[in-house]
């Protein structure tokens, strides 16, 4: 459903992304991971078309993603930010409808819709008369996401949506956000830093350091048949809470 | 996009008074001093005595403007001098040594009768006693004072018959010079803070002040006869006027126009009851003048004052937003828009305002159309900061959501941009508010012409007439910019601003 050749961005000398090729399977979460500055949230601005790539080719869905077509593709794509990129000045509920109404959908139809959507995100549905400074921190997110959701789309790009969540939100929202995406069936292509995440979510786990694809796989795989020293040394400096105390 | 800003200007631009070209209405200038002011409204009294329509444009801005509006038809009449004609209004004209006066007029289609009966020429005063302690009787004299500080009019200070002539001929060596309103200097004069300055010979403070003309013993200013220029169109459209200004050939000695100006700058009797007076004695004309109250004065420059900053303002919106989200959306265009914007706003208002005569004449045409370009930069410059500062989280998140161009803008960047928008409106607002108070110079009206009277008559009520409502309308404006900020930013910016402030 997605496929990336050779994709090439340079920030004046140095490449952030490195000829990276990866295509993704159709109704799979797939989670890129790697350190800070490693190019995996850049990977996801070119695939929505907030970056042109300067080599390398986007395939979505068979037909190549280009300055001409990428408008009609993105309503085919749900993006969802780190801060809910929520427009500040529109209560939830136009948030979440100004695409549709900006397609033209029907008034009914994309009320249906938004009642069918809150329900999944669980919101209270007074919630969605607020606005976004009105909201908690998870509140924001599960509207950012019911945007995301609103067309329908086929392919979910999240760029760390969770990490500005405190703690025991964050673990509620973890397995609330899988259980949408198994229900759902959708693809989705999540970008995280935290590998616990990364192995609750991921049928499959890309990382990424400077630019590159240095593995993917099945979380078992990176852990058993590291391809390189650094996927280890990656995956063990985040360290379980109580490993630091049972060595002692 | 792009032609909804031209578009916008035409619209607004419709709607700008046709006041210059009323029907039919004969039209008198006057500069900006007591004399000039009651000659015209001589002038203005005989005009209505032919039953003719008639507006007296009082106290405008100089020779050049007056001039200039003469030429083209804004004004149909105003009191000028000999002297200043051939010195400073023609003096770029070769005259032939053969040719009268008259003749190079009528070729600018400009006529003038004959001299009025004095010669109100320039003189170098100071006062009595000073100039009997350092026993300084002629101009030679003040040769030997180096240090006596001088006061000019700022335009005696620049006429080629003025200051630079005077200088060279009697080789004065006087460094403290300084150019300042002619009514002021007269002020300084008694405050001791200037010695020397230029007047007129018919000024009424030379004996109210006690002050002597010193002997111009080289015979350096020339004769200034008044007479009174008219478009030469005028003996068509009404004969018997220009007979009738004609017959006051020789009819104002001196001592009258001494008399006449002591009666309005030391009595303090309106101008037009002045010239009415005078037309009664001498001609047996029955006119009465007729001289506003404070209320329908107020009544008046405040519609002339709203009309210039509605009507300037309102094109400047609708022309300015638009450019500073051009400026916003094209780096390369923005920066020369904001550059041009700039550069506007660093010509200073009094000079733009003269810049738009030879363009537009006089009135309020010309004053809306510079307080038009006065008001665009802080609309254009906060337009284009209040875009340029939405997040980007904001911005992409409207690209990625598939929104198109126009959506984005209408819906997403200019709600969030409204403030810094609503801000620019509310600086250019009180900016044109002040601003158009120096309309009054080139016959706009408005809360200047009180200020401008006010201090030409010295007369601080007047000056608080026009003063204190244009402080009234600023801060009102202000005011009704901030209730509309608050009725206009929706709920959830001013939630965000507030959180913000309280962190």
């Amino acid at each position: 459903m997605l496929k990336l050749e050779g994709i090439t961005i340079f920030f004046g000398n140095k490449a952030i992304l490195d000829r990276i090729n990866l295509s993704l399977e159709t109704g799979r979460t797939t989670i890129l991971i790697g350190p800070s500055g490693c190019g995996k949230s850049t990977l996801l601005r070119a695939i929505i078309g907030l970056l042109t790539p300067d080599q390398g080719r986007i395939e979505f869905d068979g037909n190549e993603l280009s300055p001409e077509n990428i408008t009609k593709s993105r309503y085919r794509m749900g993006y969802v930010i780190q801060d809910g990129g929520l427009f500040p000045h529109l209560t939830a509920l136009a948030n979440v409808s100004i695409a549709a109404e900006s397609n033209k959908l029907e008034k009914h139809s994309i009320r249906k819709r938004i009642e069918e959507l809150r329900r999944l995100v669980q919101l209270p549905s007074d919630s969605l008369e607020r606005y976004p400074a009105e909201l908690s921190g998870g509140q924001q997110q599960r509207v950012g996401l019911m945007r995301a959701l609103m067309l329908d789309p086929d392919l979910l790009l999240l760029d760390e949506p969770l990490a500005a969540l405190d703690p025991l939100i964050r673990a509620d929202m973890q397995s609330e956000l899988r259980d949408i995406f198994r229900s759902l069936g959708k693809t989705v292509l999540m970008v995280t830093h935290d590998m616990g995440e990364a192995v609750f979510f991921g049928d499959r786990i890309v990382l990424m350091r400077e630019g590159r694809i240095i593995q993917s796989g099945k979380p078992e795989d990176l852990m058993q048949h590291p391809a390189d020293p650094f996927v280890t040394h990656f995956i063990q400096s985040q360290r379980n809470p109580l490993e630091r105390r049972s060595t002692v | 996009m792009r032609v909804f800003p031209i578009i916008s200007l035409v619209v607004v631009m419709s709607f700008i008074p046709k006041d210059i070209t009323m029907a039919q209405s004969i039209t008198v200038g006057s500069k900006k001093f007591t004399e000039n002011v009651i000659l015209g409204e001589i002038a203005s009294l005989l005009i209505r005595d032919q039953r003719l329509q008639t507006e007296h444009r009082r106290e405008l801005g100089g020779t050049r403007v007056l001039w200039n509006a003469l030429l083209r038809g804004d004004i149909d009449i105003y009191p000028e001098y000999t002297g200043t004609i051939i010195e400073e209004i023609l003096y770029s004209a070769d005259l032939p040594d053969s040719a009268s006066l008259d003749e190079v007029l009528n070729e600018f289609g400009i006529g003038m009768t004959p001299a009025l009966g004095f010669n109100n020429t320039y003189a170098i005063g100071m006062r009595r006693a000073l100039a009997a302690k350092l026993e300084i009787h002629t101009i030679s004299d003040l040769r030997q004072h180096p240090d006596l500080a001088i006061g000019f009019t700022s335009e005696f200070l620049n006429r080629r018959d003025g200051w630079p002539g005077l200088r060279q001929r009697y080789n004065l060596p006087h460094l403290n010079v300084r150019g300042l309103d002619h009514d002021l200097a007269y002020r300084g004069l008694e405050h001791g803070s200037i010695h020397i300055i230029d007047m007129y010979s018919t000024d009424a403070e030379i004996s109210l002040y006690d002050l002597v003309a010193l002997e111009d013993d080289a015979g350096y200013f020339p004769v200034y006869d008044a007479a009174l220029l008219y478009r030469l169109d005028l003996k068509d459209k009404a004969p018997a006027l220009v007979a009738q200004l004609d017959s006051l050939a020789g009819m104002i000695s001196e001592s009258d126009m001494i008399a006449m100006n002591r009666r309005v700058k030391i009595d303090r009797i309106h101008e037009a009851r002045v010239a009415a007076d005078f037309l009664a004695q001498r001609l047996g004309l029955n006119v009465t003048p007729r001289i506003a109250g404070v209320q329908t004065r107020l009544l008046r420059t405040t519609l002339d004052h709203l009309t210039l900053v509605f009507i300037s303002l309102t094109a400047a919106i609708l022309f300015a937003a638009p450019l500073g989200i051009m400026a916003a959306k094209h780096k390369r265009t923005g920066r020369l828009i904001l550059g041009a914007t700039g550069l506007i706003q660093t010509v200073p208002s009094l000079a733009l305002l003269v810049f738009m005569i030879p363009l537009f004449g006089i009135g309020s045409t010309p004053a809306i159309i510079a307080l038009f370009l006065y008001s665009l930069l802080p609309i254009v410059r906060n337009t284009h900061s209040g875009l340029q500062d939405i997040p980007i989280s904001i911005r992409e998140s409207a690209i990625a959501l598939g929104l198109p161009a126009a959506t984005r803008l209408f819906r997403i960047e200019l709600p969030l941009a409204g403030r810094s928008i609503l801000a620019g409106i509310k600086t250019s607002a009180v900016i044109n508010v002040g601003t158009a108070t120096l309309g009054a110079l080139i016959g706009a009206g408005g809360y200047g012409q009180p200020i401008l009277t006010g201090i030409r008559l010295d007369d601080t009520q007047l000056i608080l007439e026009g003063a204190i409502p244009a402080a009234v309308l600023a801060l009102l404006v202000q005011g009704i910019f901030d209730l509309a900020e608050n009725l206009a930013i929706p709920r959830g910016l001013r939630l965000d601003f507030n959180k913000r402030s309280r962190s």
